[in-house]
């Protein structure tokens, strides 16, 4: 089922939460919205959910205007930043929770399924504080599988799991996703998990959506400063376009700059070690640069460098 | 939307209307109004009110901040410390009246005695108000105790450790930073007392009827003489409405406080070296613990001695020749009392958990907003200004002097507050809940899942709504008469702190009387306090209140 928000905009007060907000995301997308805390991601998340009621706009989810139905006739799942798991109840009530509606009988199969799938089924007496985070994770996500949703809604839902869990609950959310094919939105502010899990990726900045695209697209062409010096690990570099001779500023990433050769001379001010390489950060006339090298370099050394490949920036 | 409905027409009911009518009513007999209060000394009244509210707020508050920072700063033995500053909240007020009496007495009394004053100051025009106020003092320093001992406990220890890293000495850790930091629950301290003492009618009223002459009479007397001695209702309603626009003032103030973000309180440089300040802070929390709990080992004592050792002087002040006659023969008498205050106190509390629990959740999710500051306004409102048309109206209905029309009028006080305290548990009550609830489209979700999470907060409310009914003295004086007669349907309704009130003939005569009255009236309240306390000294968690 496709989701599609028209000029939507959300205010608190006087200010804007997100404004004028156009997104369309297609059947069986992974759509991911990301942008740093605070800049309307989670807001459109809810509006679309139907947890905010917006100001202006209208939502649709299958073509058909929901703007004015409440979250439970919208067809929709969510898994909440830290779960939302209701502590005074078991794992096996937290599943039927979401499906009361249903017989006993069917109930229990589509719980045993849906746990098995998701290896909990073991864990339906113990209640949430007798879990781990991974488990709770599974759990949350269980809880939005139950209802067979058309459209699931992830809010940073990775977020309070340890580093190395995140890696394997990532793989699980994406294959989940694909065995459904359920339209997903996910909203996070980590790249690299926007970066593994989408198909396309909206960028979120100060309650507007910047830019649409592919991680690839995003990755090689940011279309502003903003996003460029948002986006990727590390950051693009931003830097005069003097030096190539054009006008305003050019973004260069890190992997586009060669050490040791070229014309640029620059001095090593830091480096930090990144397991297969080394981050360099060079002092280039008031610029800071990032660049990779293969050996652990001195600071304080002069180096040269040659920039590769470069776009110019709005 | 729909919580709120049982609350809304609860407050109008019992709450709104009433207090809007009492200014109806002296309004539309405006002149026989002013007339019955030609004949009182409005000014010196209104003075003693403010004299006895202000004071009792000022020291109570700035003792229970010592006390709490000496507490705080002694760390060993905080549990049991903090139960030994709380034990005068858990005395009714009524008995608290009924032991300070004995304490005053000249040199037959304790306090009296240990101070060389060798005459009874409830007794002269010039040293009464003094005596009432100091009582006053007595019984709130425990509540402003509690407000700033649980926000200076909420300083992050972070804080503290930080302070020890910058070498700063504990006395400038607090005063420089701890206190400013809990300056807000100062100000609501000083605010909340100051509004109860306001409208507090028990104390003056048993420690001396407002006497000698009006020596100590505040506002909420002057009501119940309008009302009851002369038989003036017009006039009652206008002192009422005179009292309601005095706490107005406080009771925004009040608000205002609560919206602040700024702490109200200024840093002081004042430095004493450790090895002094600890000891320092022993001493003072050594002389005001023997000033609040003497007189309830006084009580206990001459509740279960022989009356011979009564009237001594130096008064005796260890146990000896114990009875347990008249404590038996007032646990006889109170019987029918009790099971009134017992059935009133149950039923008043449940209903207030009833009907206030739904509706401050729905307030804390953003609808109704207004209703939290309504709520805080009319609990600042003292008994008398609902009096007098609550008074009328049940004696219309025919339900004056029954167990009714006590459960229906005083849930106004405890729902309200009721209404602040669930407020702020709510608010940290994960938001998370609701949404997946409204997304997965969970059916009775305040039965199943908001009540469940909240267990801790309703039991606390519950007991401290069933304390604050066994306490209240001024609605069953006027809207009941007689005690409980064992019939069916009940008939009588007089509560234990009246039984309590009536042993006040035997002061000159029966001090073993006197005091089993006032412990029998106490005792099982205390014990509910005591358990109560103890829940939220041990943490907030565990009671799930939050004062600010």
């Amino acid at each position: 089922m496709s989701v599609e928000l028209k000029n939507v905009s959300k205010r608190y007060g006087k200010i804007f939460a997100i404004k004028d907000i156009n997104l369309k995301v297609d059947k069986g997308e992974f759509f991911v919205l990301l942008g740093p805390s605070g800049s309307g991601k989670t807001t459109i998340l809810r509006c679309i959910a139907g947890l905010e009621r917006i100001d202006e706009g209208k939502v649709f989810i299958d073509n058909k205007d929901v703007t004015s139905l409440p979250p439970s006739k919208r067809d929709i799942a969510m898994v909440f930043q830290n779960f939302a798991l209701y502590p005074n109840k078991t794992v096996y009530e937290n599943l039927s929770l979401p499906i009361e509606n249903l017989k006993k009988e069917e109930r229990d199969e589509i719980i045993e399924e849906v746990s098995k799938r998701l290896g909990i089924n073991q864990l339906l007496s113990r209640y949430p504080s007798e879990l781990s985070g991974g488990q709770q994770q599974r759990v949350a996500l269980a809880r939005a599988l139950v209802r067979k949703p058309k459209i699931f809604l992830m809010d940073e839902p990775l977020s309070n799991l340890d580093a190395p869990l995140r890696v394997s609950a990532r793989k699980l959310i994406k294959e989940v996703q694909m065995e459904n094919s359920i339209t997903t939105l996910y909203v996070t502010h980590d790249q690299t998990e926007a970066m593994a899990l989408a198909d396309r990726i909206g960028i979120i900045l100060n309650g507007k959506i910047v830019q649409v695209g592919t991680p690839e697209e995003i990755y090689e062409n940011p279309i502003s400063e903003e996003v460029a010096s948002f986006f990727g690990n590390p950051p693009m570099n931003i830097l005069d376009g003097q030096i190539m001779d054009v006008e305003g500023k050019i973004g260069v990433r890190a992997e586009e700059i060669k050490l040791n050769e070229g014309d640029f001379i620059g001095m090593v001010k830091d480096i930090e070690f990144w397991g297969d390489r080394y981050l360099v950060y060079i002092e280039f006339n008031d610029d800071e640069i990032k660049a990779f090298s293969q050996s652990r370099l001195k600071i304080g050394e002069k180096i040269r460098f040659s920039i590769k490949k470069y776009r110019v920036l709005k | 939307m729909k919580y709120s409905i049982p609350y809304i027409i609860y407050i109008i009911g019992f709450g709104l209307i009433p207090f809007i009518y009492t200014f109806l009513f002296f309004g539309v007999h405006l002149s026989s109004a002013f007339k019955g209060l030609s004949l009182v000394p409005l000014n010196v009244i209104i003075y003693n009110t403010l004299f006895f509210s202000f004071f009792t707020a000022f020291f109570s508050s700035i003792i229970g901040l010592i006390l709490a920072v000496a507490i705080d700063a002694i760390r060993k033995g905080s549990r049991v410390l903090s139960l030994l500053i709380m034990l005068p909240y858990t005395v009714p007020f009524t008995s608290s009246a009924l032991i300070w009496v004995t304490s005053f007495y000249g040199k037959f009394g304790w306090f009296t005695y240990l101070l060389h004053i060798n005459f009874d100051p409830l007794y002269f025009p010039s040293t009464a108000l003094y005596a009432v106020t100091l009582v006053s003092v007595w019984t709130s320093i425990p509540m402003s105790f509690l407000i700033i001992f649980s926000s200076l406990r909420s300083v992050p220890r972070r804080v503290k450790e930080a302070a020890q890293i910058d070498g700063l000495s504990l006395s400038e850790y607090y005063f420089k930073i701890a206190v400013p930091m809990v300056g807000k629950a100062f100000w609501l301290s000083f605010l909340l007392q100051f509004i109860l003492a306001l409208g507090n009618f028990d104390l003056p009223f048993v420690l001396t009827q407002g006497g000698p002459g009006f020596s100590t009479t505040t506002l909420p007397l002057l009501v119940y003489y309008e009302i009851f001695q002369l038989g003036n209702f017009s006039g009652g309603s206008l002192v009422a409405a005179i009292l309601s626009l005095f706490v107005t003032i406080p009771a925004i103030l009040l608000l205002l406080l609560l919206r602040s973000k700024r702490s109200g309180l200024k840093s002081l440089s004042i430095k004493i070296p450790d090895k002094f300040f600890i000891p320092i802070m022993v001493i003072v929390l050594a002389i005001f613990l023997f000033f609040l709990d003497f007189p309830v080992y006084w009580m206990f004592l001459i509740a279960f001695r022989s009356p011979f050792l009564d009237f001594r002087s130096p008064p005796i002040l260890l146990p000896e020749h114990l009875t347990g006659e008249y404590f038996i023969k007032s646990l006889f008498t109170s019987v029918p009392y009790m099971i009134s205050s017992i059935i009133v106190a149950i039923a008043a509390a449940t209903f207030t958990v009833l009907i206030s629990l739904p509706s401050a959740y729905e307030i804390s999710r953003g609808k109704w907003r207004f209703l939290l500051p309504l709520s805080i306004y009319l609990y600042s409102l003292p008994s008398s200004s609902y009096i007098i048309p609550l008074f009328l109206f049940f004696s219309h209905i025919g339900l004056l002097n029954t167990w009714w029309a006590l459960i229906l009028s005083t849930p106004i006080f405890t729902a309200t507050f009721a209404i602040w305290v669930f407020y702020n548990y709510f608010l940290g009550f994960p938001r998370a809940y609701d949404d997946a609830a409204e997304v997965f489209n969970i059916k009775r979700k305040l039965t199943r899942i908001i009540m469940p999470l909240s267990k801790t907060s309703i039991l606390s409310l519950f007991l401290l709504s069933f304390i604050f009914n066994w306490h209240l003295l001024f609605y069953p004086l006027v809207l009941t008469q007689t005690p409980y007669n064992f019939s069916f349907p009940p008939q009588g309704a007089q509560t234990i702190t009246i039984f309590a009130l009536l042993a006040i003939g035997n002061e000159s005569i029966n001090w073993g009387l006197l005091a089993s009255s006032a412990l029998v009236a106490a005792l099982p309240v205390m014990i509910v306090t005591i358990i109560s306390i103890d829940r939220m000294l041990r943490s907030e968690q565990a009671s799930g209140l939050k004062f600010v």
